[in-house]
C-alpha cells in the first residue's frame, strides 16, 4: 500500500526547457531554412565535382579535337552527354538550397545554357570536320605540290607555298583570327593566281587549294565563335556562377551547422548540469521522503488507532495494522474500498442525516462517535476523526482516524447499571424509579389515563437480618425481588428504593380491584416461605398504594402519601395493603401542624411541662421515686399525649432538644424535690432515636452538672429492643452513662427479646415490668399465663439482685396480686392506682410521704 | 534514479556525437574518364560482350519480329531490319506499310547502340524514342500504339512476360520499344578484323586493309568517320565539295533536305547524321536514298562530293579493303 498518494506533478523545468529549445529551434528554421542533411550536401559535392569534371572534359576534349589533336567525337557526344546528364533526373531535386532565388536563377541560366550548346556541339562536329578535313587535305596536297613543285618550279615558289602551307595551319589554330586574316587573304590571292597561270594539272590542284582554303576562310570564324560557346570562358562562365551561388550557400549552411554544434554542445553541459543538480536533489529529497515515509509508517504501524486515508478517487489507500485489526480485515484487504462504504451513522440508515459518511463523501472535516462496519458486518463504536487533507495541486484526501470506544461504551452502559439499578437485585433504583415514574406520569397526563404506586415493606426483615446475618437478608431480598418482578406486567415497574423496601409503578392502572387484586398477589407471594441458605424464614410485606392523579400530581407526592398509606398498614398489623384515603391526609396535616406547635412551644418555652408520676414502696406506701413524663399543651390549649408528639419530634429531628429540656426540667425539680423527699430520685426515658446519638453521655454530664444532681439520682429507662442492636455504639453509651454514675433501668422488660446476657454485662439496677403483664393481673386476668411470667421475673431480679418496678398499676386486685407474687422482696409500684402524674408545685406543696392506693381511678 | 542515470548517460553521448571529430568527409567521386582509342586511334573497338535481361532481350527478340506492330500486321522490324544479313534489307528504298515507298534507305540495326543519334536527321537522341516513333510513323509501319497495345494484349504470353517484366506498367508504348531496344542492344558486331588489330592482334589486319586505313585517316574521310562505329557520332552536309544533288540525276525530295526537315534552319539544309561504316559492306546500297549501289563507287563519290578529290585506284581499293575489314561477327 502506498503511504503517499501519486502527487500530480506541475510544469517541471525539463518541460519549460525542451519547450524554449522547440521555440528557438522552429525561429532559427523559419530564419535558415529547414537545414541541408550531410547527405543532401554530399550529394551536391559530388554533383559539383561531377559536373565540373564533365565540364572540364567537355572542354578539354572541344580544345583537343579543335586542334587535331583528337579526331573521335564519341568522348565528346559523351562529355556532353555526362553534362546534361546531370540536370536529368532526382538528382537534381535532391539538391538542397535551391529554393533560394539568387541559387536558382543561376541554375536556371546555366542549365538553359548547357541546352543551347546541343546546336553549338552538332555545328562544332561538323564545322571542325570540315575545317580539319580541309586542313589535311592542304596539307597532304601542299606536300603533293611541293613534290611536283621540286622537279618543276623554282626555289621561291616553293617557299612561298611551304610558307601558305604553315599560313593556313597558323591561321585554322590561331586564337585570334582577325591578326592572320590579311595573311590569309594575301596567301587565297596569290593562290588564286597560281591557279590561273599554271596549266592543266598544277592549275587544278591550285583551284582545289584556293576552294579549300576558302572553305577554311568561311568556316574557321564560325567554328571559332561555336568553339567559344560550347567550351569557351563565356560559357564556362555560366557554370562558375551557379557553381559559386551554391558554394556559397553550401558555406552558409556550414556555418549554420557549425553554430548549431557550438550551441547543441553548450546547450548539452547545460543540460548536464541541470540534470545533475537535479539528481542530486531528488536524490536528497528521495532519502528524505523515505525517512519520512519509513517514519510515518511506524508511527501508524505502532498506533492504537486505525487510521484510514483515501487515494485521490476516494477510495481507500492506506490502512494501518491497527484499523485493519479492529474492522476484522486483512492487512491488504482494506485498500481500494470506498471509505463512506465504512461508515454509517449511530444506525441512522437514512443518508442525509448520516453525518460522517456525509461528511467523508463531501470531503469536510467530523469529529464525533460514529459506527464503523466491519468485515464480519458487527458494527464497532468509535470516536471518529475525518480530516480531509487538500493538496495544493488540487488533489484532495480523507484521513480518517480512529478509536475503538467499546470498552468506554460498556463502562458507561456499568456506570449506567450503577446509577440506575440495584446492585443486589438487579431492580430500577430509586432514581430510576423515579425517572420512570416521571414519565409514566407525563403520559399518564397525555393519554389522560392514572397510575399507581405501590411501596412493598417487608415486615419482618430486620429480624431475619439481624438473626441470620446479612448475607441472609440480601439472599432474602434477592428472592422478593425475583417474585415481585414474576408476578409483574413488562410495562410495569419493580424497583428497590432502599432497604427492604421495594415500589411498584403499575401504568394504566384505574381500575381499585384491580389494584387490589395486585397488591393482594404481591402479599401473598411475600408470604410465602422463603428458602435461605440458613434456613427457611417467613416474611410478610406491608403495601402502600397511591393513586395518580387523584392522591398526588408529582412523585413527591405520590412517594410520600403511598409511605404514609404503607405506615397506616404496618400499624395496622402488617401483612396487609393499604390504599391512601384522605384521612392519612388528615393525619399528615396534624403531624405537620404539632411540629410547628413543638417548634414553637420549644422556642417560646411555652405548653412543654414535666409531670413526674411517683413510684412507690408495695410494702411501705413510701414514695421511692418519680418518673418524668413530658407534656406538651397544644397551641389550641388541648393536651397532646407523648405517644403521639414524641413520634414527631423523632421525625422532625426535634427530639435531642426536646429531651435534653425535659431532662434539664427533670433534674432540677429532683433537685428541688430533696428537701421534702430525700434520696428520691427521678427517672428518665430515652428514646431509640436519642440513644443513638454519640453526645448523649457529654448531654447528660453537662445537665447533672448544671442542675447539681448527684447522678445515682437519676434513673435512666430504656428499652429492650435498644438492647437488641448490639452494637458497639450502643455498648460505649452505656458503659459511659454507667460510668457517670447513673442507674440504669429496663423498661418495658418482657416484650422484646429479654436478654440475661445484657443484664449481667452492664451491671442494670432496674427492670421495669410492662404494664401488659401487669393488666394480666388481678381482675382482668384472662389466665394465669402472666401471673406466672411476673413471678419468674420476680424471682430472676431477686436472684441477680435487681430492683423491679412494675408499671401500670391501676386496680386494687393488681396490687394485691403483685403483693402476693412478691413476698418476701421490696417491689416498686406505679400507677392510677396510687398517684397520677403530677406537676412538680404539687410534689413540692404537700404530697404526702406514703401514698395509699386511691379508691377510685380516674384519668386525666 | 535509474531515469536520471539514462538521462545523464543521454546527454554523455549526445555531447560525445556533437563533439567528436568528423575527420575527412571522403571527397566525391570523380568520374572515370572513359578511354578514347586503343593504339591511340580514333575508332574504338566494338564490345565484345554485351549485358542485359535475357528474358527481355528474348521478348524484345520476339517483338522485334512481331508483325502486329504494324498498322495492317504485315510489317515487323525484321521486315527492314534483316538480322541475317547486313541488319538492313537490300533494297535502295524499303517498302512500308501498304506497298508504299520509303524515301530513305534503311540504316542498319547493327552496332546503332553506338549512335549518338538516330535517323538520318537524327531526330531521335535515342533508341527508344526510335523505335517509339518508327512503330507509328505512317509511312514505314502505321502502327497505333492504343491498337499494337490492344492486339498484344490478347495474346497470353505477351501478357505473362510483360507482367512479369514490367509488373507495374504492363503492355505500353514505351515497354514493348524498351523490350525491342534490350534486344537491339545485344546485336554488335565485335572481333572484326579491324576491330582486332585494334586490339593489338598482330596480322589480324591485310596489309591492304592496313594500307587503306592509312589513307582513310590521310584523305580526311576519317574527321566524320570517327569514333566506335566510324560515324553515326555527328551530322554532316552531303556535297561540301560539290553539288551532290545537281549531279545525282534525280529530283531533290522533301527526305533530300535532311537536317533541316528537323531544324527548318537554312544551314542545315542537306545536313545528314554521318552513317556508320561497321559492316558496311554488307549494307548495299549506299546513302540516304540507296542510289548507290556499290561499296567501290560510294567511296569515290565521297570523296569527290565531301573531300573534293578524285581517289587514284589503289586508294579506292585500299580503303575498300579497310572497309570490308570492319565486317564483324554477325549475332546470333
Amino acid at each position: 500500500m502506498t503511504i503517499l498518494p501519486a502527487q500530480r506533478s506541475g510544469i517541471s523545468y525539463t518541460v519549460v526547457v525542451i519547450v524554449v529549445l522547440a521555440i528557438t529551434a522552429l525561429v532559427a528554421v523559419l530564419l535558415n531554412g529547414i537545414p541541408s542533411s550531410r547527405a543532401q550536401r554530399r550529394a551536391a559535392i559530388i554533383h559539383f565535382d561531377e559536373l565540373r569534371s564533365a565540364e572540364d572534359r567537355l572542354a578539354e576534349i572541344v580544345f583537343r579535337l579543335r586542334h587535331g589533336d583528337m579526331v573521335n567525337y564519341d568522348p565528346l557526344n559523351h562529355a556532353y552527354d555526362s553534362v546534361r546528364a546531370h540536370h536529368r533526373g532526382d538528382r537534381h531535386d535532391r539538391l538542397p538550397g535551391l529554393h533560394m532565388e539568387s541559387l536558382a536563377g543561376a541554375e536556371r541560366i546555366y542549365w538553359n545554357n548547357v541546352v543551347e550548346r546541343e546546336a553549338q556541339l552538332e555545328r562544332f562536329k561538323y564545322l571542325n570536320a570540315v575545317l580539319r578535313t580541309s586542313l589535311n587535305y592542304f596539307r597532304s596536297e601542299t606536300r603533293e605540290q611541293l613534290h611536283h613543285i621540286g622537279t618543276a618550279t623554282t626555289g621561291a615558289d616553293r617557299e612561298a607555298l611551304i610558307s601558305v602551307s604553315d599560313a593556313i595551319w597558323r591561321y585554322v589554330h590561331a586564337d585570334d583570327a582577325t591578326a592572320t586574316k590579311d595573311d590569309m587573304e594575301a596567301i587565297l590571292s596569290r593562290l588564286s593566281a597560281w591557279a590561273k597561270s599554271q596549266s592543266d594539272g598544277s592549275g587544278k590542284a591550285y583551284s582545289r587549294l584556293l576552294a579549300h582554303g576558302e572553305l577554311i576562310m568561311r568556316t574557321k570564324p564560325e567554328l571559332d565563335e561555336v568553339t567559344a560557346r560550347l567550351a569557351g570562358a563565356a560559357t564556362r562562365y555560366f557554370f562558375d556562377q551557379y557553381y559559386l551561388a551554391y558554394r556559397s550557400f553550401l558555406d552558409s549552411e556550414a556555418e549554420y551547422a557549425e553554430r548549431t554544434r557550438l550551441a547543441l554542445a553548450v546547450l548539452t553541459v547545460f543540460l548536464l548540469t541541470g540534470f545533475a543538480l537535479l539528481a542530486a536533489r531528488q536524490l536528497r529529497i528521495g532519502r528524505r521522503l523515505e525517512q519520512q515515509t519509513t517514519f510515518v509508517k511506524w508511527l501508524t504501524d505502532h498506533l492504537g488507532a486505525g487510521v484510514l486515508a483515501t487515494d485521490a478517487t476516494g477510495n481507500i489507500g492506506f490502512a494501518n495494522p491497527a484499523a485493519a485489526h479492529l474492522l476484522g480485515f486483512e492487512d491488504d484487504q482494506l485498500a481500494g474500498r470506498p471509505l463512506p462504504e465504512l461508515l454509517s451513522g449511530r444506525g441512522d440508515e437514512n443518508a442525509l442525516l448520516d453525518t460522517p459518511r456525509s461528511a467523508a463523501v463531501q470531503g469536510i472535516e467530523y469529529t464525533g462517535e460514529a459506527w464503523l462496519h466491519t468485515h464480519d458486518g458487527t458494527p464497532l463504536p468509535v470516536e471518529l476523526t475525518l480530516a480531509p487533507l487538500h493538496y495544493n495541486d488540487g488533489g484532495r484526501v480523507t484521513v480518517a482516524v480512529f478509536i475503538d470506544i467499546r470498552g468506554r461504551i460498556e463502562t458507561q452502559r456499568q456506570l449506567m447499571t450503577l446509577a440506575y439499578y440495584d446492585g443486589l437485585t438487579g431492580l430500577p433504583n430509586r432514581t430510576l424509579f423515579f425517572d420512570r415514574l416521571n414519565g409514566a406520569i407525563n403520559r399518564a397526563v397525555r393519554h389522560a389515563s392514572s397510575l399507581a404506586v405501590m411501596i412493598v415493606d417487608l415486615d419482618n426483615f430486620k429480624q431475619v437480618n439481624d438473626s441470620y446475618g446479612h448475607v441472609s437478608g440480601d439472599q432474602l431480598l434477592t428472592i422478593v425481588a425475583q417474585r415481585l418482578r414474576e408476578r409483574m406486567r413488562g410495562s410495569d415497574t419493580v424497583c428497590r428504593l432502599g432497604g427492604d423496601e421495594f415500589a411498584i409503578l403499575l401504568e394504566d392502572a384505574s381500575n381499585p380491584v384491580d389494584i387490589s387484586n395486585i397488591a393482594q398477589e404481591v402479599v401473598d407471594a411475600l408470604s410465602n416461605t422463603f428458602a435461605l441458605a440458613e434456613g427457611e424464614v417467613h416474611t410478610g410485606c406491608s403495601i402502600g398504594i397511591t393513586l395518580f392523579p387523584q392522591d398526588g400530581t408529582g412523585c413527591e407526592d405520590l412517594l410520600k402519601n403511598a409511605d404514609v398509606a404503607l405506615y397506616r398498614a404496618k400499624d395496622a398489623g402488617r401483612g396487609n395493603y393499604q390504599f391512601f384515603t384522605a384521612d392519612m391526609a388528615r393525619a399528615v396535616v396534624d403531624n405537620h401542624d404539632m411540629e410547628r406547635g413543638l417548634r414553637l412551644a420549644l422556642e417560646t418555652n411555652e405548653g412543654i411541662a414535666v409531670y413526674f408520676q411517683p413510684k412507690i414502696s408495695l410494702e411501705s406506701g413510701l414514695v421511692t421515686g418519680f418518673e418524668a413524663l413530658a407534656r406538651w399543651r397544644a397551641g389550641d390549649g388541648s393536651m397532646v399525649s407523648p405517644t403521639r408528639f414524641i413520634p414527631v419530634t423523632e421525625k422532625s429531628g426535634l427530639i435531642g432538644e426536646f429531651a435534653e429540656r425535659i431532662l434539664d426540667e427533670a433534674c432540677r425539680s429532683c433537685v428541688a424535690w430533696q428537701g421534702r423527699f430525700p434520696g428520691v430520685g427521678v427517672a428518665f426515658n430515652l428514646s431509640a432515636v436519642q440513644f443513638s446519638d454519640v453526645r448523649l453521655p457529654k448531654s447528660v454530664e453537662r445537665i447533672l452538672a448544671n442542675t447539681g444532681l448527684a447522678p445515682e439520682l437519676l434513673e435512666l429507662e430504656i428499652t429492650e429492643s435498644l438492647l437488641l442492636k448490639h452494637s458497639d455504639q450502643v455498648n460505649q453509651t452505656l458503659h459511659a452513662l454507667r460510668h457517670l454514675g447513673c442507674t440504669l433501668a429496663i423498661d418495658d422488660f418482657g416484650t422484646g427479646y429479654s436478654s440475661l446476657i445484657f443484664l449481667k454485662r452492664f451491671a442494670v439496677n432496674v427492670l421495669k415490668i410492662d404494664k401488659s403483664f401487669v393488666e394480666g393481673l388481678g381482675a382482668k386476668a384472662l389466665d394465669g399465663t402472666d401471673r406466672a411470667l411476673v413471678a419468674a421475673m420476680l424471682a430472676m431480679a431477686r436472684s441477680l439482685n435487681l430492683d423491679v418496678v412494675a408499671e401500670g398499676v391501676e386496680e386494687a386486685s393488681q396490687a394485691t396480686a403483685l403483693r402476693e407474687l412478691s413476698r418476701g422482696t421490696s417491689l416498686t409500684v406505679q400507677g392510677y392506682l396510687y398517684s397520677p402524674p403530677l406537676p412538680i408545685e404539687k410534689i413540692l406543696d404537700g404530697l404526702p410521704e406514703r401514698l395509699a392506693p386511691l379508691p377510685v381511678v380516674s384519668f386525666p | 534514479m535509474a531515469t536520471v542515470v539514462a538521462l545523464l548517460a543521454l546527454g554523455a553521448a549526445i555531447l560525445v556525437w556533437i563533439m567528436w571529430p568528423l575527420g575527412q568527409v571522403s571527397p566525391a567521386g570523380v568520374a572515370v574518364s572513359p578511354e578514347y582509342g586503343s593504339r591511340g586511334e580514333p575508332v574504338r573497338p566494338v564490345l565484345r560482350v554485351v549485358s542485359g535481361d535475357q528474358r527481355k532481350v528474348a521478348l524484345g527478340a520476339r517483338l522485334f519480329r512481331e508483325p502486329r506492330l504494324s498498322g495492317d500486321e504485315t510489317l515487323s522490324c525484321a521486315s527492314c531490319h534483316d538480322l541475317r544479313g547486313g541488319g538492313a534489307d537490300s533494297r535502295a528504298r524499303s517498302v512500308g506499310v501498304g506497298g508504299q515507298v520509303i524515301p530513305l534507305n534503311t540504316p542498319t540495326v547493327f552496332n546503332s547502340r553506338f549512335n549518338h543519334r538516330q535517323y538520318w536527321d537524327a531526330r531521335a537522341d535515342s533508341l527508344l524514342n526510335q523505335t517509339i516513333a518508327t512503330v507509328i510513323n505512317p509511312l514505314v509501319m502505321g502502327g497505333v500504339w492504343p491498337v499494337v497495345i490492344e492486339k498484344l494484349n490478347s495474346d497470353p504470353d505477351y501478357r505473362r512476360e510483360f507482367a512479369a517484366l514490367y509488373p507495374n506498367q504492363g503492355i505500353d508504348a514505351t515497354t514493348v520499344s524498351d523490350a525491342i531496344v534490350a534486344f537491339e542492344e545485344t546485336l554488335v558486331t565485335p572481333d572484326s578484323p579491324f576491330d582486332r588489330w585494334l586490339r593489338g592482334e598482330v596480322g589480324a589486319l591485310p596489309e591492304d586493309a592496313q594500307q587503306g586505313y592509312r589513307r582513310f585517316k590521310e584523305l580526311g574521310c576519317i574527321a566524320c568517320h570517327q569514333g566506335v562505329n566510324l560515324g553515326g557520332n555527328m551530322i554532316a552536309g552531303l556535297g561540301l565539295m560539290g553539288d551532290y544533288f545537281g549531279e545525282r540525276g534525280r529530283p531533290v525530295v522533301e527526305a533530300d533536305l535532311g537536317r533541316f526537315n528537323v531544324t527548318g534552319r537554312n544551314e542545315d539544309r542537306h545536313l545528314f547524321k554521318v552513317p556508320g561504316l561497321r559492316n558496311v559492306a554488307r549494307t548495299a546500297p549506299y546513302f540516304h536514298d540507296g542510289s548507290v549501289a556499290t561499296l567501290e563507287e560510294a567511296v569515290d563519290l565521297m570523296a569527290r562530293y565531301q573531300l573534293g578529290v578524285k581517289l587514284a585506284l589503289p586508294d579506292r581499293r585500299a580503303i575498300v579493303a579497310f572497309l570490308e575489314s570492319l565486317d564483324g561477327r554477325l549475332p546470333e
